[in-house]
């Protein structure tokens, strides 16, 4: 432990360290007990990411992407909005298959196909690439299903096996 | 621990300011990256309308929104390079907490897993980090630091290694809250979500399922344990290169490297030799009186 400082004279008085333990203290305490009441409140957060054990068979989500063509793409949600995948994921499971609004859906979806046609994004870090339609062609439609994967009997390489489709939410554009 | 000894932790590290230069560099190109590269896009002015949830304080940005960005770019990259460094460090903290706060209104669930970088930007706003690694030092001959700015400075870096610390462990004890010691003692969470949703690496590594349970292991080990040896510069070195460890781990399986904290730990907690020191700071106390 850095002891051999504390023997020195401090520059400034025990009171104003004192009051600085203090505040250091109460800071972090408001941190941790955003743990413990496992929410987050901007700008305390609390980590609680992965912090569940999630069951051997679990539903794992993703976007199917219509295009013009009749062409399809499963997509992670990561893909079909410019954000870190992990609030992808949220924000479209609230917004489209929780939302209390279905009209909002709708123009969120339609509003997601524009910009992945318009003005695709590269990947950065936890940020997906879009997903983007073939040359020439254009996405029309949005669903989201739910896949249910079994990680417990799981080789390598590939992906898991999926043992369950269902389907959540469902946009077509109007022509 | 005594608190004599907590106090020369938080108020007597003699090589702060010099510290807290190289973070400077490393916490202003972080943010600026980040701006620049990372998911601030102009999705925040294209979807406010039905995805924002505004603030009393904060209406709807509109197009302020890429006006507000391009400040907090500027001023993160003005003090990366220490120009005009207590002044850039305020518009940085100011705009990047409001660009930050603007952002997080955007999910159900606010998003707080950068706010590190705001709570550092803050907490330099306390010290003038640009005596040294800094154009303001090209351009003027700082005087020397007063014992009570090298106190504040102490405190800032103290501050930093803390949260570090106390980040980990919130991210230990959550884990040990909701799943119990089995979280870290099965390693089923890393397995299921690596070959649900992981990289092709951390699948292929489900050819040896004890990876995974060794990987639970040390990420409790690691999370739970890293914020007691915060005080014990002996083990700095250690802590810096665990959590580079860690963060590789995560980024190896999972492809979430959280760089934006795992690249400023060794910054935060890298000992720094004295002739560093002596050259960052050259009216910097004896090294031999670092404690």
């Amino acid at each position: 432990l850095s002891g051999r400082a504390a023997a020195a004279p401090f520059a400034t008085s025990a009171r104003r360290r004192a009051l600085l333990l203090f505040l250091l203290a109460a800071f972090f305490a408001v941190q941790l007990a955003h743990t413990v009441a496992d929410r987050n409140t901007w700008p305390f957060c609390s980590y609680n990411v992965f912090s569940f054990l999630p069951p051997l068979r679990l539903p794992v989500p993703r976007a199917v992407l219509h295009q013009d063509d009749g062409a399809e793409q499963v997509v992670p949600l990561g893909r079909v909005v410019p954000l870190e995948f992990f609030r992808a994921r949220q924000v479209l499971l609230n917004v489209l298959m929780r939302g209390d609004d279905p009209l909002q859906g709708e123009r969120v979806a339609a509003a997601l196909l524009r910009r992945l046609n318009e003005a695709p994004w590269p990947a950065f870090d936890e940020t997906l690439a879009s997903a983007r339609p073939a040359p020439g062609r254009r996405f029309v439609g949005l669903d989201l299903v739910l896949y249910t994967v079994d990680t417990a009997d799981y080789r390598p390489p590939g992906p898991p096996r999926i043992v369950g489709a269902r389907p959540a939410y469902a946009f077509r554009e109007v022509p | 621990v005594r608190l004599g000894r907590v106090q020369g932790f938080v108020f007597g590290q003699r090589d702060a300011l010099a510290r807290l230069a190289l973070v400077r560099v490393g916490l202003g190109l972080t943010v600026a990256v980040l701006l620049v590269f990372g998911p601030y896009d102009r999705f925040f002015v294209d979807m406010a309308g039905e995805l924002y949830r505004p603030l009393p304080w904060l209406p709807p940005l509109g197009s302020a929104y890429a006006a507000l960005r391009a400040v907090a770019i500027a001023s993160a990259l003005a003090y990366a390079a220490g120009l005009w460094t207590r002044f850039s460090n305020a518009v940085a903290a100011l705009s990047f907490l409001v660009l930050n706060a603007y952002v997080a209104r955007f999910a159900p669930e606010p998003w707080s897993y950068t706010t590190h970088l705001n709570f550092f930007l803050l907490a330099t706003c306390a010290v003038d980090s640009g005596r040294a690694l800094s154009l303001d030092a090209r351009r003027r001959t700082a005087r020397p630091a007063t014992p009570v700015e090298r106190e504040t400075a102490s405190f800032v870096a103290a501050f930093m290694q803390l949260f570090v610390g106390l980040l980990y462990f919130q991210s230990g004890l959550s884990k040990l809250l909701r799943s119990g010691a089995a979280w870290f003692l099965t390693g089923r969470t890393l397995w299921v979500f690596t070959v649900a949703e992981g990289t092709d690496l951390g699948r292929a590594l489900t050819r040896w399922p004890w990876l995974f349970r060794a990987g639970g292991v040390f990420a409790g080990v690691f999370e739970l344990g890293f914020l007691g040896l915060v005080p014990f510069r002996r083990a700095h070195a250690l802590l810096a290169l665990s959590a580079l460890a860690f963060h590789t781990g995560t980024l190896l399986l999972l492809g979430i490297s959280f760089w934006h904290l795992a690249l400023l730990v060794p910054l935060v907690f890298w000992p720094l030799r004295p002739a560093l020191v002596a050259r960052l700071e050259p009216d910097s106390p004896a090294p031999s009186e670092n404690p």
